[in-house]
């Protein structure tokens, strides 16, 4: 599974950039993304709000098995779950790319 | 029944919303102002607000009321209130500064433009300080301002700069005004407004002149060891920072460096660099303090000229009428406003 995500505006504007390939990682961070994912999509309703202003607009892309995925919420509209997934991947884009 | 109010999204009759905003029980009141509101995000609470009769009871003018709340590092708003008008100093250093720093712009809008609040109405000014955990942002939320700690490696904490706190404020300000929308140019105008009147509440506190006062925007946020002075330039939009981790500023200073992008709600963080720039080459060359004529030439256009979908251009031609208005049509500052916008390569009409 490869996740993509980037997270754009806020007040910096800055463009922060995360993509986790799992075949990359060990077994038990590969097990952690896929638990991360499921619960942060598990299905496509998403809330469909528009950002206010400097609220971040997150992404992911997610491709698994020859089909991928794209989900798009803000501060408005993000949950727990995926707010814990952007934070993972971000974390973990970081350190590998030290 | 005036069917031209809900122009995209919203499907309630502004009759039957009118109706329950002032007659219905408390819950169906709240309701129906959350519905005005988020039409609003689209019209600009002014001509909502107007449209519906819907007349809240305004706070005298001088009647400044804060409210803050800590969030507590989780991510429910507005938290737990732990300091509101003329309360005890706090123990929580970023409480005070979110207190102190709307109380500034507070007294900045209502001194200088006779601006009683965000909504010349008195409206009540809450922020929440402590948002999520190391959360890298200050933002509006059509409500209130909400504060991030800053994860201390990139950001330091977001209630420390005074043009922060005035630029969310300002947000407000736009909301019940030009409800510019928040995308591509007319939310780079949106953005742009934020900076200009953060900047300006900046000026004023340390009583500076136009060609004394720095023009960054978010100086003193980047964390120690950031390469960079800020995160944005007024008066060298671009240049801000240059850092590994955060790469670039990549705010363009001229119409031909103008980013098409989707990011960032189509750059809106990126082109307001364009806009900005304008407003520090007309204040520099009006001179002395840029709250009083270049500050008040961009309030006046803000507050009756732009409308939601307004373009650089329209915001150029408008300042241009308003200095126009208030100076004279061969006036020194209608002159300025001409040749600022001329640097940036817009053409006044
Ligand atoms: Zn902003």
């Amino acid at each position: 599974m490869i996740v993509r995500h980037e997270r754009s505006g806020g007040y910096a504007g800055i463009t922060v950039k995360a993509d986790v390939d799992s075949d990359t990682l060990s077994a038990k961070q590969a097990n952690e993304l896929k638990e991360l994912v499921e619960k942060a999509f598990p299905s496509d309703q998403l809330q469909k709000k528009k950002t206010m202003p400097d609220q971040f607009n997150y992404e992911f892309s997610i491709e698994d098995a020859g089909k991928t995925q794209t989900y798009q919420v803000n501060d408005q509209t993000i949950t727990d779950e995926i707010r814990a997934l952007s934070k993972w991947l971000i974390a973990t884009a970081q350190k590998k790319s030290r | 029944m005036k069917k031209t109010f809900c122009s995209y999204h919203c499907i309630i009759p502004p009759d039957i919303l009118r109706n329950v905003a002032q007659k219905g029980s408390e819950k169906q009141q709240e309701w129906a102002y959350k519905a005005i509101e988020e039409s609003a995000q689209i019209r600009g609470q002014r001509e909502v607000m107007a449209l519906l009769g819907v007349a809240s009871v305004a706070v005298p003018a001088g009647t400044k009321r804060r409210t803050i709340y800590d969030a507590g590092n989780k991510t429910f708003l507005p938290g737990k209130l732990v300091r509101g008008e003329g309360d005890a100093k706090s123990k929580d250093r970023a409480v005070n500064e979110a207190y102190d720093g709307a109380g500034k712009t507070y007294d900045f809008f209502l001194k200088i433009y006779e601006r009683n609040s965000i909504d010349d109405r008195g409206m009540r000014l809450d922020s929440t300080v402590h948002y999520d955990v190391e959360y890298n942002n200050a933002f509006w939320n059509g409500n209130q301002m909400v504060y991030g700690d800053g994860d201390g490696q990139i950001f330091n904490g977001f209630t420390g700069c005074l043009d922060v706190i005035a630029h969310e404020l300002t947000h407000g300000v736009t909301q019940f005004e030009a409800g510019l929308v928040y995308r591509n140019q007319p939310g780079a105008l949106n953005e742009s407004m934020s900076d200009v009147f953060g900047s300006l509440v900046k000026q004023y506190a340390k009583k500076q002149k136009a060609d004394k006062a720095d023009w960054l925007i978010g100086k003193g946020l980047l964390a120690k060891g950031i390469k960079g002075v800020a995160l944005r330039s007024m008066k060298d939009p671009g240049t801000a920072y240059n850092d590994p981790l955060i790469g670039k500023d990549p705010q363009p200073a001229h119409m031909k460096d103008f980013v098409k992008t989707t990011r960032d709600n189509g750059g809106v963080h990126i082109n307001s660099g364009i806009p900005n720039k304008a407003f520090y080459e007309v204040a520099i060359r009006i001179g002395g303090n840029a709250w009083e004529k270049a500050g008040r030439i961009w309030y006046i256009t803000l507050r009756d000229r732009l409308r939601t979908s307004s373009q650089f251009q329209d915001c150029a031609n408008l300042t241009f009428a308003v200095a126009k208005e208030l100076y004279g049509a061969t006036s020194t500052e209608a002159k300025a406003v001409q040749d600022g916008w001329n640097v940036v390569g817009i053409k006044v009409k």
